[in-house]
């Protein structure tokens, strides 16, 4: 139904990529939309720990040591199948690199860095492995060819299926180098929808045919806050866009209908979080609500150098409402597929700053590459799975320095993360989840021995690290990889619900042909759905969407590589 | 030299034919558009 006017619930990606394509596309004047959210990042979020200490989810735990830089995640980018970002990049000015669109600025940006990882995978007295070699057997390659070959129109054959038990006969897969590289390159736990496993396969299967090079990650200049959003910010406020911040939507409005089969928004109940105020607003007939119905970053919490980050149980902000409103019909998903199972979910990161180079030309020494170009992840020497397997203990990130456009050139920033949380440590003997950033960097510290070629070790110099240090923020994050959690297709709500005549749902917990999430291009796509149907623009105009699925050289290359 | 242009024709014949239907299974050669008129719809 076409509307004129947008009330958008989250300014998080999709929904303020909605509203480039409302203005520039269907013709909307700026003013006609405006953003209800806690903030202005979502999950795309990158700035000065003292920025973040008033953020709804930080304010009730403050932090002793605030220096330092905070990204809780970071995102790689493919050009080669993130069209859709890739075009909404390209309509709107780079906030950091004047006379460029914030697409040139990441493609020139990423052409004199290219990605090539050559320590992808390391492990205690064998160093860098040779990740090239995936290490199926006949059993795996059969169970990941009869994934690729599924089609679209099967996949609900996956409903409720979990990865775990996709492979319940085949244990070794969780043993090959390959499920090392795709669980710590994609943050897919065991637990996680098998559903997702096979879009993933189908989207980047052009990338699994170079999985272990990570050849196709492309990358922002800077962190995704400074390199994504704040263009979004700039452009659609300059446009007129009105973003309020500091509101929690709590609740939805709906027209009642006696067979409860039209969907439409009436009103909305929303608390200032500032001043606790409860604030009401009609919806009318001329107005769309889009909403973005979940956050992997919701109800995260950080620590410090000396503070663990403590676990905070709330349901979260935007699945809160979701489960609100899905509560009043039959086809708005599941919300507690993906918000009630913290265990299927969480996992912890950390971002590490430190007021020199050692570390940093530590970690170039022993992996063999200069920084901006890896992702590097540590595998266990001994079993600490359930099924008495050994698993990836941390990965890390080392960015091109600097990440932020405020760093100083002296200092370094370095992301990683702990994708099973309630794992001990190797060195520091607790689970993840109750470290201090110190504790997590003597962890960090203690893999990097582990694999440490040279005979003079980075022990010798783990003083100097330590005391290099201003600050590592460990961050909790409950529904990190949420959006994977098993699920069947009916558990996410379509991006325009049937019987919807004024709300949309975008972001990361809908339901869209094709695409994998856990993506900037998915979360791009969703908001450009709403946006054309809000605007009558047809479909057809979407950004095409390639399909190396169904690429016969694509397919080829990857049956090469399975028995690489 | 008959049997072998026969046999030949046969073995293309077989293998065209199974990826065809290894083609047509895997939906190959489907349009995407169709997923996203649900939605022009509403």
């Amino acid at each position: 139904m076409i509307k004129k006017k947008a009330i958008m619930i989250g300014a998080g990606l999709s929904n303020m990529a909605a509203a480039v394509y409302l203005i520039q596309e269907g013709g909307w004047p700026g003013d006609a939309i405006t953003f209800y959210s806690l903030d202005d990042h979502g999950s795309n979020d990158g700035a000065p720990v003292s920025e973040t200490t008033d953020e709804y989810w930080n304010k009730n735990h403050p932090l002793e040591n605030t220096k330092g830089y905070v990204a809780r995640g970071g995102r790689m980018l493919n050009y080669r199948t993130y069209v859709d970002l890739m075009d909404l990049l390209g309509r709107i000015p780079s906030a950091t690199e004047p006379n460029m669109t914030a697409e040139e600025d990441t493609r020139s940006f990423d052409a004199q860095h290219r990605t090539f990882d050559k320590a992808r995978l390391l492990e205690g007295s064998k160093g860098i492995l040779d990740a090239g070699h995936l290490g199926f057997n006949n059993k795996d390659r059969l169970l990941m060819t009869k994934l690729i070959m599924m089609p679209d129109s099967e996949e609900e054959k996956l409903d409720n299926v979990s990865i775990a038990e996709y492979f319940k006969d085949d244990p070794h897969m969780f043993q090959t180098n390959f499920w090392y590289m795709w669980e710590t390159t994609f943050a897919f736990r065991t637990q996680s929808s098998a559903q997702e496993l096979r879009r993933y396969m189908h989207q980047m299967i052009y990338e699994f045919t170079q999985i272990e090079h990570l050849v196709g990650v492309n990358r922002t200049r800077y962190n995704q806050y400074e390199s994504i959003m704040l263009p979004l910010i700039n452009y659609l406020k300059n446009q007129g866009c009105h973003i309020i911040l500091n509101r929690r939507v709590t609740d939805l409005d709906f027209k009642e209908t006696k067979m409860t089969d039209e969907i439409t928004v009436t009103g909305m109940t929303m608390t200032n979080t500032e001043t606790d105020e409860v604030e009401h607003l009609i919806v009318d007939d001329d107005t769309a609500v889009i909403f973005t119905n979940g956050s992997i970053t919701d109800s995260s919490t950080l620590g410090d150098y000396h503070t663990p980050a403590p676990e905070n149980m709330d349901y979260g902000a935007a699945a809160g409402l979701w489960k609100q409103i899905a509560s009043k019909f039959y086809n708005l998903g599941n919300p507690d597929k993906f918000f009630a199972d913290r265990n299927a979910s969480e996992w912890v990161s950390f971002t590490l700053t430190t007021k020199n180079h050692i570390l940093l030309n530590e970690i170039e020494r022993i992996t063999t590459q200069i920084p901006g170009n890896a992702l590097n992840s540590f595998l266990s020497t001994k079993p600490i799975t359930p099924l008495g397997q050994k698993d990836v203990n941390m990965s890390i990130v080392v960015h091109h320095q600097p990440h932020f456009t405020t760093q100083k050139p002296n200092e370094t920033v370095i992301w990683g993360y702990f994708l099973y949380p309630r794992r001990n440590g190797e060195f520091v003997d607790k689970p993840y989840i109750e470290m201090t950033g110190k504790e997590m960097l003597q962890e960090l510290i203690g893999q990097l021995a582990k694999v440490d070629p040279d005979p003079i070790n980075i022990r010798e110099k783990e003083a100097a690290i330590m005391d290099s240090v201003i600050n590592n923020i460990p961050v909790y994050m409950p529904y990190a990889s949420a959006l994977f959690n098993n699920r069947a297709k009916t558990d996410r709500p379509e991006v325009i619900p049937e019987h919807s005549t004024n709300l949309a749902f975008t972001g990361e917990f809908v339901e869209q042909p094709y695409q994998m999430i856990f993506t900037e291009q998915s979360a791009v796509r969703s908001g450009e759905i709403a946006a054309y149907h809000f605007a009558g623009i047809p479909m057809a105009k979407l950004v095409a969407t390639p399909r190396y699925d169904r690429d016969i050289k694509t397919l080829m290359r990857a049956t090469k590589k399975m028995f690489e | 030299m008959k049997k072998f242009l026969l046999g030949s024709l046969i073995f293309v014949g077989v293998t065209a034919t199974g990826a065809c239907l290894l083609a047509k299974k895997m939906e190959l050669f489907r349009d995407d558009s169709v997923d996203y008129e649900k939605f022009e719809s509403r």
